[in-house]
């Protein structure tokens, strides 16, 4: 081969390194920049948040939750109710960072989702502050207030939703935190040991006790081949095992509906053993336990491992709410949306719209429900639940003129002290709220702690008519 | 059609605009008090377009090299004046004195006959130079290649690599004169072996780089080539284990973001301001390239893309893809083998230092220290780049001419 050949060759290489520089920063530009631009470490987001007015957050009716203020120059990110929203809205924090929808919706508050590069250059040349798009949430600030007046001082969490569209009405975590005042509370919030910053509605994993029944129900009830009559003696023996019931005395005779009614451990146990593993992990994975709930906010998936398939015990363990079940407190007071929604569970939205400066909408948010059972086999459980409110466990949530279906849970917990639940919908014949109410380490039954917070929830939503 | 005509015909038009746009930019964003920099941009422009005469009417070969480097240069210089109007200004003398050089090397290589027969001056001289940066050099940024000269420093290395060409270039014209391949071989891992000593990989890769490119094409023994080849490899493994520094290197281009503040505080910065600019970039004077570090050397082009965009950027790569592609057009039109290599070898020394450099900053390959050719901020690295391509605008008027010249030899 002669030199002038080789040459040739040459060229190729330094074109197609040339080429490579090209193809390397296009493909940074499209796959790679938004997520380096918006890197903590790049000083030029800190130079453009000290030059932005963050978009407000607004309840559904336009009460302002957070908001910025121009404080001399000095721009102050200022949340008038302090508390009360600290785990829904989080905080934007220069030193601490972000939380909640002010962290997830970073992009849309800072309006870097919608700015044109003309409006940029024209606020860059006239000076004016960055704008950033405001949000109005789907919370009712009326209920969310009253939730927090409900479970303050204790510890767990409250959630309300409208079950035919999965908006959030209501979410109160507790013990929560004042986001106004990070600055002196920081240490003591992150030392704490009742995890004042951990929202444990939609990121506390907890065994659902007996709360969990109503979804058993539903797979007993879709089977139809379950023997569900028993005579409970108040204990009843597994695989080696004794499980007991709550009532040592035992409930006597009954069928599938007063099993809920009286949630009879040792009826559920059997019938899970007849039911059988295969359908318990079907309606768990139809009800979403192990995947993913679609929420337009952070939450955590509730699970229920057995990776080396369930033993006998272990059906009766989940039949009855404990074993490895885990639920958020979100996803319990969907499963009680689901029943009361006709058997369809709606994806949770909390964000109801998003409005440029400018006043223009600018994103639309998508309603999306599945069918989990059928309207037949909710309407079962419906009934169900409404006659544990009426007759069994959840007496106390008991609203006089208004029906109400429930389901208590008292768990069982690694910390000895058991966490106590209850799960409604009302009203019964037109469900316009679905309610999780969760007491960790409570100690009390369900239906003594938990039950009277959802009812006062209930009732303060539907007789002052703040529902929307 | 007769906006095209203007720009086609009198290609200069082209530069008088784009240095008439970027300085009118600088002028708003200095504010309309500061007339300082219509003054030096007029300056420059008028430079420019003397240059660009006396090149047309002395018929001096390829015209289009001159436009291209003139250019870039305009781009690095509004940049420069962006950052900081005082190296901006700077830059523009330098650019005056090296188009002085620019045409004193194009006279004086035409001038002087029998470049090919000063192999040993080539050697001693590169050797020299380096023994004497090695002996009496300053450390800046921790690499010993600068020689400082009263108030202002100075890299032989730039001017190693003319000197490192014209070797290779005469070696092959008469490679008896080293008696044996392994001679040669040696004096080349020699210059490679000083720059890894000071520490200036990116030097070293790109002499490496050049000389295995112009042993491709010239050498004559495969077997030869591969062991080059195979032995370069190995060098850099053991160099990699046995050199803490060159591990750091290797480490902060793979992951950067493990230690953003520390050992990825370059390149990382250097990613912020490329992600930070986008498509169109924030405009001039908009963005913030005084975040990141060496911006006015090493990460100017970094500076240009945030400022003007991936689209300014690959603009300028593009310049530079056109500036070498032209100089490998004059290089296959010379017959005569010294001057063949020389201008082969400039052509690949600025092809591979503009590689070396953006694949650099925007994390294709490992950063190296090394500058933008035409763009960079530095006195020494813009002046042996002009007076490179002073020899380049003499070898495409030899080209030109066909090859008249050969005879002469």
């Amino acid at each position: 081969m002669n030199s002038h050949k080789k040459i040739i060759h040459l060229i190729f290489v330094s074109s197609l390194l040339f080429l490579t520089l090209i193809g390397y920063l296009t493909h940074f530009q499209i796959f790679r920049a938004s997520t380096v631009a918006r890197n903590q470490y790049n000083r030029r987001q800190w130079a453009r948040e000290e030059n932005t007015i963050r978009g407000t957050i607004y309840d559904r009716n336009g009460v302002i939750i957070a908001e910025t203020i121009d404080d001399n120059q000095q721009l102050l990110r200022s949340y008038p109710f302090g508390n009360l929203y600290s785990h829904v809205v989080g905080y934007s924090h220069q030193q601490y960072g972000r939380a909640g929808i002010e962290a997830q919706y970073n992009n849309q508050l800072m309006g870097y989702t919608s700015e044109g590069t003309v409006a940029r250059l024209r606020d860059r040349i006239i000076g004016e502050h960055y704008k950033g798009n405001h949000i109005y949430l789907t919370l009712n600030h009326q209920l969310q207030q009253r939730a927090l007046e409900l479970i303050q001082w204790k510890t767990g969490g409250i959630v309300a939703l409208n079950p035919s569209t999965g908006e959030i009405l209501a979410m109160v975590s507790a013990p929560d935190y004042n986001p106004n005042t990070l600055n002196d509370d920081w240490s003591r919030l992150v030392e704490d040991n009742r995890s004042p910053l951990l929202n444990r509605v939609t990121t506390g994993l907890y065994p659902p006790g007996s709360s969990f029944k109503p979804v058993i129900a539903a797979a007993i009830l879709e089977a139809g081949d379950v023997e569900t009559n028993y005579d409970c003696t108040g204990s009843i023996v597994i695989d080696g095992y004794t499980l007991s019931d709550l009532n040592p005395r035992g409930h006597g005779p009954l069928d599938l509906r007063r099993s809920l009614v009286v949630s009879c451990n040792t009826n559920f146990a059997r019938m899970a053993q007849e039911l059988g593993e295969e359908k318990i992990v079907d309606i768990a994975k139809r009800f979403k336990i192990g995947s993913d709930l679609k929420a337009d906010f952070n939450t955590s998936d509730s699970s229920m491992k057995y990776p080396e398939g369930m033993s006998a015990t272990d059906l009766a363990a989940v039949a009855i709410g404990q074993g490895k079940l885990q639920m958020s407190p979100l996803h319990m007071a969907m499963i009680a949306a689901t029943i009361a929604n006709d058997g369809v569970m709606m994806e949770p939205r909390i964000i109801r719209e998003m409005i440029t400066p400018e006043g223009r909408v600018e994103d639309y948010i998508s309603i999306n429900g599945e069918t989990i059972v059928s309207s037949e086999i909710a309407s079962e459980v419906r009934t169900m639940m409404v006659a544990v409110v009426e007759e069994g466990t959840g007496w106390n949530a008991r609203i006089p003129g208004i029906g109400v279906g429930g389901k208590t849970g008292t768990a069982e917990n690694t910390t000895g002290v058991t966490h106590g639940w209850f799960i409604a919908f009302a009203p019964a014949d037109n469900p316009q709220i679905a309610v999780a109410v969760l007491l960790e380490s409570e100690g009390q039954t369900g239906g003594a702690s938990a039950a009277p917070i959802a009812r006062e929830l209930i009732r303060f939503a539907i007789e002052r008519g703040v529902l929307y | 059609m007769k906006l095209g005509r203007l720009f086609v015909k009198r290609p200069i038009n082209i530069i008088i605009t784009v240095n008439l746009l970027l300085f009118s930019l600088l002028y708003l964003f200095h504010g309309v008090a500061d007339y300082s920099v219509p003054l030096a941009g007029g300056l420059l422009t008028l430079i420019m377009v003397i240059c660009y005469y006396i090149i047309l009417k002395l018929s001096m070969g390829d015209q289009y090299i001159f436009l291209i480097i003139s250019l870039l240069s305009s781009i690095g210089i509004a940049m420069l004046y962006r950052l900081n109007p005082e190296y901006g200004f700077r830059q523009i003398t330098w650019y005056g004195l090296g188009m002085v050089f620019y045409f004193l090397s194009y006279g004086i290589f035409l001038w002087i006959k029998g470049w090919d027969r000063y192999l040993y001056l080539y050697i001693i001289a590169g050797i020299g130079l380096f023994l004497f940066t090695f002996f009496f050099g300053t450390t800046i940024k921790g690499a010993t290649n600068w020689i400082r000269i009263g108030q202002s420093t100075l890299q032989p290395a730039e001017a190693i690599k003319i000197l490192y060409i014209f070797f290779i270039a005469a070696y092959f014209k008469y490679p008896e004169k080293l008696k044996k391949p392994y001679v040669f071989l040696g004096i080349i891992y020699i210059h490679i072996l000083f720059l890894v000593l000071q520490r200036d990989m990116g030097m070293a890769m790109l002499f490496f780089g050049v000389f295995i490119s112009i042993f491709y094409a010239y050498n004559t023994e495969v077997r030869l080539f591969l062991i080059n080849i195979l032995a370069s490899i190995m060098i850099g493994f053991l160099s990699y284990f046995a050199m803490g520094h060159i591990q750091v290197r290797i480490e902060t281009w793979l992951n950067p973001w493990r230690d953003i503040a520390g050992k990825g505080y370059q390149i990382t910065q250097s990613l912020f301001a490329i992600a930070s600019g986008g498509f169109f970039g924030t405009g001039l004077g908009l963005g913030r390239p005084d975040y990141i570090p060496e911006v006015h050397t090493d990460f100017i082009f970094s500076a240009i893309c945030e400022e003007f965009g991936i689209f300014g950027g690959i603009a300028v790569i593009l310049l530079y893809f056109i500036l070498v592609y032209r100089c490998f057009k004059i290089t296959l039109n010379i017959k005569e083998t010294f001057k063949k290599i020389v201008a082969l070898g400039i052509t690949l020394t600025y092809a591979y230092q503009t590689f070396i450099i953006i694949g650099g900053v925007i994390k294709l390959i490992p950063l190296t220290g090394i500058t933008l050719p035409f763009i960079s901020y530095g006195g020494s690295s813009l002046v042996s780049a002009f007076i490179a391509f002073g020899i380049m605008q003499a070898l495409s008027r030899i080209s030109i001419d066909g090859e008249g010249l050969d005879v002469i030899e």
